[in-house]
C-alpha cells in the first residue's frame, strides 16, 4: 500500500506551538527508501522551517545532515545506493549563497561523477539528484521531496538488494 | 542590584546595536543591551532581500544568536532606562522592566500554555498568552495583561470572573469552580442570591447586556453537585496555633471563617439559632436558595474544619465576648448582622395581621406555616418586601400588593427578582407610602396610603419622596408586612464595653475592622447597616486578612497593589456582534403556588459555554492559571511577575539612535557614543559598518579605561574515554514534541542496546534543571558516550541559520555550566523529526524514531575526541595603504592595544597635498605622530610588498625595504590597495581573494577577503558614512573581535589528514575554499598535505576530492556518515 501524504495549508499560527503528537492512525508501510543528505546550512534551515510550520516530511525520506552538500563524495553516494537506498538527493545551498564558496560546485561535479558510474553499474540516473535552496524556502523544499518520492515510485525499486 | 560593572550599556536592537554588542563583548567588555519592546528588533520582520535573493533576516540570524549566546552580554528586553546618575563609584544607569510573566530563560516554547489558554482575542488567532516571535530572542511566550477587568473590580470578594468565564467557555467547568473558591466559599449560594455588581461594570453594556455572570457562577457549582469529585481544597500553606471566635453564622461569619481557615487558623462559630446560616437560612426563602444548596456548602465549610455551636447567643448563659477570651479565643469577630426590623412609626402596627418581615420569613424558613389572609400589603422595596410578598403568595394570598414611596428607578431590590416578582401577579405600586394600619376588632383590614411626588435630592443620591397632599387612598388587607430595612440587634454588648455603638445602632470599628476593644473585630452588616450578602463577605473577607495581620503583628494594607505597569483595556469593537443572554429555565407561575420549590433550573451546559463565550476578555490574560498548570515541569509561567527596578553600573554608552537629553546633560561627551546623523533605513552592509564603528570607538575608549575581560579558556572534565557506555535521553519537550508513548517507547528501545547503561525521557533539556540531571547521571553511571535527543541538531560551537534560542541554551548548560565534554555527544534533532511526521501513524513514527535512536547510537561509538585546542596570537596587525580609513583603523588598533604595522607605498604623512585635502586629517595624523614616535605604531612608508603567505595568527610579509625584509602579524588590513595586486605566496598562491562580493550569507562580512585573518576596508557609498573616520574604525573593531575570538580555540569541526594514506597530491589545497591547507615537506616524494586549523571551517570539501581517503573531518567522519547509511537502509 502506498503511503498517501495529506497536503494540508501551512496553519497559523504554526502548531510547533502546542503538542504536535495527535497523529493520524492508519496503517502503512514504505516500498521505496530515499535518502536526502542536507547541507547545514539553508537546506537544515529549510528543514528545521518546515517542521515549525508543521509541513510533513514524506515517511519515505531518511535525511543525514552534513556539513557542506560539497562534502558527500562518490564513495558515500554509491554505499547509499550499495545498502539498497532507492533515490538519493544531496541537498545544497544556491551556488551563489554557498557559506564555504564551491560547495554546490564540488557536489555537482561528484554527482556528474556518480552518474558514469550509475550509467555503468545499470542503475538509472534519475535515482540520484541535486536540488538547492535559499534558507527561507521550507515549502520548496517541502514540495521537492515530495516530488522526488513520488518520481522514485515511479522508477520502482533499486535493483540492487543490500538489505 | 548588580554589583558588576558594564563596559557598556547599548540602546536599541537593531542590526547596528547587536553588531555593536557583538564586537565588543567579543574584544572582551562586558555589554548590557537594553531593548525596549519584548523581542529583540532585529528580526524576522526584515524581509530586505539581499542582492543574492537571501532574505536579510537570514544573514543577521547567526548574528542575533551570537549576541544571545554571548557570555560577555546580558540581554533585558521589555526595559528602558529612566534614570543615569553620576556618582564616586561611577556612573549607574536605573532600568525599569516589565514582566513577560513566562522566565525567558526557562521557556522551553512548547507551546502548551498558549495550547490551554481560553483566552481567544476576538478577531484575531492570536491568545492571551502567545509567542513572541517563532524565531526572534528571546524565544518564548508573553503573556499579555492588562488592567484587572471591570467586573472583578466591582466584586467585593475580587473574584477572577473574566478567569471563570473563559474557563467555561472552554468548558472547564471543575477549574472554573476551583477558580471561584480561591476568592470565595459559597459559590453555590452567592449564584444564585448574588446581586451582582459585576454586571452593573460589564463592558458588554455598552454593546448589548451584560455578561450573566452570577447565574454562571450558579451553573458551575450546580454542575460539581451533578458530578462530584474528590475535594480539589488545598491544605493551607501554615498553620497558626492561635483560636478565632466567630460570632455569627450567616455570609459574613462563614466567610471570615473560611478565609481564616485558608490561612491557617483554627475557627469556631458560634450562632443563637439552631441552625446556621444566618440571613441566608432565615430571611432567603427557599424557591430562591433551597435548603439543601445551604446545608451542602454549610457542611463543606464543616469539613474544612471550621466548628458551629448552634443555639449558643453570646451575651446570655454567661457567654459573652469576655468569657470567650477566656475560653482561650485570641480574637474575635462580630458578623451578627442586622436582624431587628426597622419601626414605620405609624399608627395601627400592633393590630393582628400586622408583621414584621424579619421574623415572618424566620418563621417560615424554620417550617412554620402560618395562616395568613388573602389580599396582602408589602411595604418596602427591598429584596426582603419583594421576599415576603412572593412567600405571601405561596402561602395563599390571592392579592399581594407592594407599597415603595420612590419610583423604580431607585428600588434596592434585585432587578431579576423584581421581575420574577412581577411575573408571579404581584403588584408593585411606586411612589405609595402608608399612612396609618385601619383594623376592625383589633384585626388589620386595610392600609391608609399616600401618593408621593419625588423632591430635593437627599445627600445620599436619592430624590427625596414628598407626599401629594389630598391623595390619600385605602387600600384593603388582611394581612401587612413591614420590610423597610433591618438594623444590628445590639443588646449583647454591655455598656460597659469599650465597643463604640453609632447612632444608626451599628458597631463603629477602625479602618482595619477592628473595634476600640483589642482584639475585637466586627464585620458586615452589623458595621454598615443592612446590606448586600456579597457585600458583607467581601467585608468579613477584609477583616480576617486583618484579624490575621493582627494576631501576626503585619501591619495591614487596604490595598492590593495594583501593578501599575498593566496596559488599558482594548477599546470595546462596536462592530462586535449582538447577542443576549440564554433565556433561563424557570418553573411555570402555577406550578410555584403553594410550594417553596426553586423558581430557577439554572443555565445547560450549552447553554452556559454560549454565554460565557460572549465574555469580551477586558483583561486579556484571565489568570486563569491553567498555562502555570502545563507548564509545572518547567516552570516557566509565573502570573506574579512584577515590574522591577534595577541598576546597572557601567562605563560607556552606545546608541545608534540620538540619547535622550536627560542622559546626554549627566554623561561627559567622551563616554557617548552615538551617530545620530545617519537617520534610518539603512541597508545591512551600512547597519553592520555603523555598529561596528560605534564599537571600535567605544572599545578604544573602554581599553583606557578598564582591562579587556579574558576569554575563558574552559578546562572540559575529560570524559572521553575509550571504551562505549552510552546513555540515551530523550527530550520531550514538555511532553510536546512528540506522543508520550512513542517517546517512553524509544527510550525502551534505546535501553534494549547492550551499550546502553541508561535511557530516560525528560521532561526538558534546555532547562537547567535538565542539564544538571544529564550531567549527574553520566558522572554517576560513568556513561562515556550520551546520545541526546532533544531539539539540538549538533554539538558545535558555531552558531548556523536554524539555530535557536532553545538549541543554544541547551548547549551552553551542557558544555558550559556544567562543564560536559561535547566530544562525548552525538545530538539528534527529534523534536523536528517528529514535527515534521505529525501527520503520519504513531506506528510510523516511532519505526522512524528508532531508526533514528539507532543510528544516533551506532554514530556515536565512532565518536572521536575533538580538539578544543586553546591557540594564542600575537596582537600584531598590519594595516597596508595609509588612508584616512587607515589611519584611524591603526589608531584605533593600537588604542585597544595592538602592536600595528602602519604601511603605505608612499609617505603620505609628509605629502602636505593630502593632509589639506581634509580638516579631518590634520589630528589624525598628529595623533599618528605621536604614536609612531613612542613605537607603539611602526610606520613603513615606501612600502612595496613582496609576497604574503601564513594564516590568521601568522601571517609573513616580506618587503622591498632598507632595514626588515619582513613582518610577521597576526591580522591584515588592506586600505585602498587593489587586492588583485597583493602577491600572494605559498599556501595562499592557489587560493586568491574569494570572487564573493555580494553580502549573501551569514559568515558574509563586509570586511572579508575570503582569507581569515585578512580584511579590506568596507567604503559604504555614501560619503556621510565617512565622517570621522567610521570605516577605519569599524574595521578596526573587526580585526580586533576576530584576533580576540580565535585566541580561544579551534573549531570542533576540523579536517584532519593521516600522513600514511596522503600521497602529496595536492589535490585538496586545489579544493579548500579556505585556504587551510598547506603542503609540508620539500622534495616532490615527500609532499604531504597538513590543515592550518585556524583556517579551516570543516565543510569537508578536501573528503570528497581525496583520492586515497586521507583526510577526514572529526565531527562527522566518514566512518559514522557510513555506519548512518547503512542502519538507515536496513
Amino acid at each position: 500500500m502506498k503511503h498517501k501524504i495529506k497536503f494540508s495549508p501551512p496553519p497559523s499560527p504554526p502548531p510547533s506551538r502546542g503538542r504536535v503528537w495527535e497523529g493520524v492512525k492508519k496503517g502503512n508501510s514504505y516500498t521505496i527508501k530515499v535518502l536526502a543528505f542536507l547541507c547545514n546550512w539553508a537546506p537544515w534551515s529549510c528543514y528545521t522551517g518546515m517542521g515549525e510550520l508543521g509541513m510533513p516530511i514524506p515517511g519515505e525520506v531518511n535525511v543525514i545532515r552534513v556539513m557542506c552538500a560539497g562534502r558527500v563524495n562518490t564513495a558515500l553516494l554509491l554505499k547509499a545506493f550499495e545498502k539498497g537506498a532507492d533515490g538519493v538527493l544531496i541537498v545544497g545551498c544556491r551556488i551563489d549563497n554557498c557559506q564555504n564558496g564551491t560547495g554546490p560546485e564540488v557536489a555537482l561535479k561528484n554527482i556528474e561523477h556518480t552518474y558514469e558510474i550509475l550509467n555503468l553499474l545499470g542503475l538509472k540516473k534519475e535515482r540520484l539528484q541535486f536540488k538547492y535552496y535559499l534558507a527561507h524556502e521550507s515549502e520548496k523544499l517541502s514540495s521537492d521531496l515530495h516530488e522526488f518520492v513520488k518520481r522514485i515510485e515511479g522508477l520502482g525499486q533499486t535493483p540492487i538488494s543490500g538489505k | 542590584m548588580t554589583t558588576e560593572s558594564y563596559g557598556a550599556l547599548i540602546i536599541g536592537s537593531k542590526i547596528e546595536s547587536l553588531k555593536a554588542a557583538y564586537d565588543l563583548a567579543t574584544i572582551g567588555h562586558r555589554v548590557l543591551l537594553i531593548e525596549e519592546e519584548e523581542k529583540l528588533q532585529a528580526s524576522l520582520e526584515d524581509t530586505e532581500i539581499l542582492p543574492s535573493g537571501v532574505r536579510s533576516w537570514y544573514a543577521i540570524h547567526p548574528l542575533l544568536m551570537a549576541v544571545r549566546s554571548h557570555p560577555l552580554v546580558d540581554i533585558v528586553t521589555l526595559s528602558v532606562v529612566d534614570e543615569i546618575r553620576h556618582s564616586k563609584e561611577g556612573f549607574s544607569a536605573f532600568i525599569r522592566n516589565k514582566p513577560y510573566y513566562v522566565d525567558t530563560e526557562l521557556c522551553c516554547f512548547c507551546g502548551r500554555c498558549r495550547e490551554i489558554c481560553p483566552v481567544e482575542l476576538p478577531g484575531s488567532l492570536k491568545k492571551a498568552v502567545d509567542c513572541i516571535s517563532e524565531k526572534g530572542i528571546p524565544r518564548t511566550f508573553f503573556i499579555d495583561k492588562r488592567k484587572n477587568p471591570p467586573c472583578q473590580k466591582a466584586c467585593p470578594l475580587g473574584i477572577n470572573i473574566q478567569g471563570y468565564l473563559s474557563l467555561i467557555a472552554s468548558g472547564k467547568f471543575r477549574e472554573a469552580l476551583d477558580l471561584i473558591r480561591e476568592s470565595a466559599p459559597l459559590a453555590g449560594i452567592l449564584g444564585r442570591i448574588c446581586h451582582h455588581p459585576c454586571e452593573r461594570q460589564c463592558r458588554r453594556n455598552e454593546i448589548d447586556e451584560p455578561l450573566a455572570i452570577c447565574s454562571l457562577k450558579r451553573f458551575v457549582a450546580d454542575y460539581e453537585l451533578e458530578n462530584p469529585c474528590h475535594d480539589s481544597s488545598t491544605e493551607p500553606k501554615e498553620r497558626h496555633q492561635e483560636k478565632i471566635a466567630i460570632i455569627g453564622s450567616g455570609p459574613a461569619g462563614l466567610m471570615a471563617a473560611w478565609e481564616l481557615t485558608r490561612l491557617g487558623y483554627r475557627v469556631t462559630i458560634f450562632e443563637t439559632l439552631p441552625v446556621a446560616g444566618g440571613m441566608l437560612r432565615t430571611v432567603i426563602a427557599g424557591y430562591r436558595l433551597p435548603q439543601s444548596i445551604l446545608d451542602k456548602e454549610i457542611n463543606t465549610l464543616k469539613e474544612m474544619g471550621i466548628e458551629i455551636i448552634t443555639n449558643c447567643p453570646i451575651g446570655k448563659d454567661k457567654k459573652s465576648i469576655g468569657s470567650l477570651f477566656d475560653e482561650g479565643f485570641k480574637a474575635i469577630l462580630i458578623a451578627t448582622g442586622a436582624d431587628v426590623n426597622k419601626n414605620l412609626g405609624l399608627g395601627g402596627e400592633e393590630l393582628a395581621g400586622v408583621y414584621d418581615s424579619i421574623p415572618f420569613l424566620k418563621r417560615i424558613n424554620l417550617g412554620e406555616r402560618p395562616a395568613t389572609g388573602k389580599r396582602a400589603v408589602v411595604i418596602g422595596g427591598g429584596n426582603a418586601a419583594l421576599e415576603s410578598a412572593r412567600t405571601l403568595l405561596r402561602l395563599g394570598a390571592d392579592e399581594v400588593n407592594i407599597l415603595y414611596r420612590r419610583t423604580s428607578e431607585e428600588t434596592p431590590g434585585d432587578r431579576n427578582e423584581l421581575l420574577l416578582t412581577m411575573e408571579e401577579g404581584i403588584k408593585i405600586n411606586y411612589l405609595v407610602t402608608p399612612i396609618r394600619f385601619i383594623g376592625k376588632d383589633g384585626r388589620l383590614t386595610g392600609v391608609k396610603c399616600i401618593h408621593m411626588d419625588l423632591g430635593e435630592i437627599e445627600p445620599d443620591g436619592r430624590r427625596r419622596p414628598v407626599p401629594k397632599k389630598g391623595s390619600e387612598f385605602i387600600l384593603d388587607a388582611d394581612t401587612a408586612i413591614v420590610a423597610i430595612g433591618q438594623e444590628p440587634e445590639l443588646s449583647f454588648i454591655h455598656e460597659e464595653s469599650p465597643i463604640r455603638i453609632s447612632q444608626h445602632s451599628t458597631i463603629k470599628t477602625n479602618r482595619d475592622y477592628h473595634t476600640e476593644q483589642e482584639g475585637v473585630f466586627a464585620a458586615g452588616d452589623v458595621v454598615t447597616g443592612s446590606a448586600t450578602v456579597v457585600e458583607a463577605m467581601g467585608a468579613a473577607k477584609k477583616a480576617a486578612l486583618a484579624i490575621h495581620c493582627h494576631l501576626r503583628g503585619k501591619p495591614w494594607r487596604e490595598t492590593e497593589d495594583q501593578d501599575e505597569t498593566r496596559g488599558d483595556y482594548e477599546p470595546v469593537d462596536p462592530n462586535t456582534p449582538h447577542a443576549f443572554r440564554p433565556l433561563m429555565p424557570v418553573r411555570g407561575i402555577k406550578e410555584r403556588r403553594d410550594n417553596f420549590e426553586e423558581v430557577e433550573f439554572g443555565y445547560t451546559k450549552e447553554q452556559a459555554i454560549q454565554e460565557a463565550k460572549r465574555c469580551l476578555q477586558c483583561g486579556i490574560c484571565s489568570e486563569c492559571k491553567q498555562c502555570e498548570i502545563v507548564c509545572q515541569n518547567v516552570g516557566a509561567v509565573n502570573h506574579s511577575g512584577i515590574k522591577k527596578h534595577t541598576e546597572y553600573r557601567f562605563h560607556a554608552v552606545v546608541s545608534p539612535r540620538p540619547l535622550a537629553e536627560k542622559f546626554v546633560s549627566v554623561l561627559p561627551e567622551e563616554r557617548i557614543f552615538c551617530e545620530s546623523e545617519f537617520g534610518e533605513g539603512r541597508r545591512l552592509e551600512e547597519s553592520l559598518l555603523l555598529g561596528a564603528g560605534l564599537a571600535g570607538r567605544a572599545a578604544a575608549f573602554l581599553t583606557s579605561q578598564m582591562e579587556v575581560i579574558p576569554k575563558d579558556s574552559k578546562k572540559l572534565s575529560s570524559l572521553y574515554k575509550e571504551g562505549v557506555k552510552s546513555g540515551l535521553f530523550i527530550c520531550s519537550c514538555n511532553e510536546s514534541s512528540g506522543n508520550p508513548d512513542v517517546m517512553n517507547e524509544l527510550a525502551k528501545f534505546g535501553a534494549g542496546f547492550d551499550e546502553v547503561v541508561h535511557s530516560e525521557v525528560l521532561p526538558s533539556a534546555c532547562h537547567p534543571d535538565g542539564a544538571r540531571i544529564l550531567a549527574e547521571t553520566i558522572e554517576g553511571k560513568g556513561i562515556t558516550r550520551v546520545v541526546l535527543a532533544a531539539c539540538s541538531c549538533c554539538t558545535l560551537d558555531m552558531i548556523c541559520t536554524a539555530c535557536n534560542d532553545q538549541r543554544l541554551r541547551c548547549k551552553g548548560n551542557l558544555f558550559n555550566k556544567q562543564g560536559l565534554d561535547p566530544s562525548i555527544f552525538e545530538m539528534i534533532n527529534l523534536k523536528n523529526f517528529m514535527a515534521t511526521r505529525r501527520n503520519m501513524d504513531l506506528q510510523g513514527v516511532l519505526e522512524g524514531g528508532k531508526n533514528m535512536i539507532e543510528c544516533a547510537l551506532s554514530r556515536v561509538k565512532f565518536q572521536e575526541k575533538l580538539p578544543g585546542q586553546d591557540g594564542d596570537m600575537a596582537k600584531t596587525v598590519a594595516v597596508i595603504g595609509a588612508t584616512l580609513e587607515g589611519l584611524t583603523a591603526s589608531l584605533d588598533l593600537e588604542k585597544m592595544g595592538y602592536l600595528v604595522y602602519l604601511t603605505d607605498e608612499r609617505d603620505p604623512l609628509l605629502d602636505k597635498d593630502i593632509s589639506g585635502e581634509d580638516k579631518l586629517y590634520t589630528p589624525i595624523i598628529e595623533d599618528i605622530c605621536e604614536r609612531i614616535n613612542s613605537g607603539s605604531i611602526v610606520y613603513l612608508p615606501w612600502f612595496q610588498m613582496k609576497a604574503l603567505e601564513g594564516h590568521l595568527g601568522n601571517f609573513r610579509i616580506e618587503f622591498l625595504g632598507a632595514d626588515q625584509s619582513h613582518l610577521r602579524v597576526s591580522a591584515i588590513l588592506f586600505s585602498g590597495v587593489e587586492l588583485e595586486k597583493v602577491p600572494l605566496t605559498g599556501n595562499l598562491l592557489r587560493k586568491g581573494f574569494a570572487r564573493r562580493t555580494l553580502p549573501g550569507f551569514h559568515s558574509f562580512s563586509p570586511w572579508s577577503t575570503g582569507i581569515p585573518g585578512i580584511f579590506k576596508m568596507m567604503l559604504p557609498p555614501e560619503n556621510s558614512f565617512n565622517k570621522k573616520g567610521l570605516p577605519g574604525t569599524a574595521a578596526a573593531a573587526e580585526v580586533a573581535a576576530l584576533l580576540q575570538k580565535s585566541e580561544i580555540r579551534t573549531k570542533n569541526i576540523v579536517a584532519q589528514v593521516d600522513q600514511d594514506r596522503c600521497r602529496g597530491c595536492s589535490h585538496c589545497l586545489e579544493a579548500c575554499p579556505f585556504a587551510a591547507i598547506e603542503m609540508l615537506g620539500d622534495a616532490i616524494e615527500d609532499r604531504k598535505s597538513s590543515i592550518i586549523e585556524m583556517h579551516c571551517q570543516g565543510c569537508g570539501t578536501c573528503l570528497s576530492v581525496c583520492p586515497t581517503g586521507a583526510v577526514d573531518t572529526i565531527y562527522k567522519t566518514e566512518k559514522q556518515i557510513e555506519e548512518l547509511i547503512e542502519v538507515m537502509l536496513r
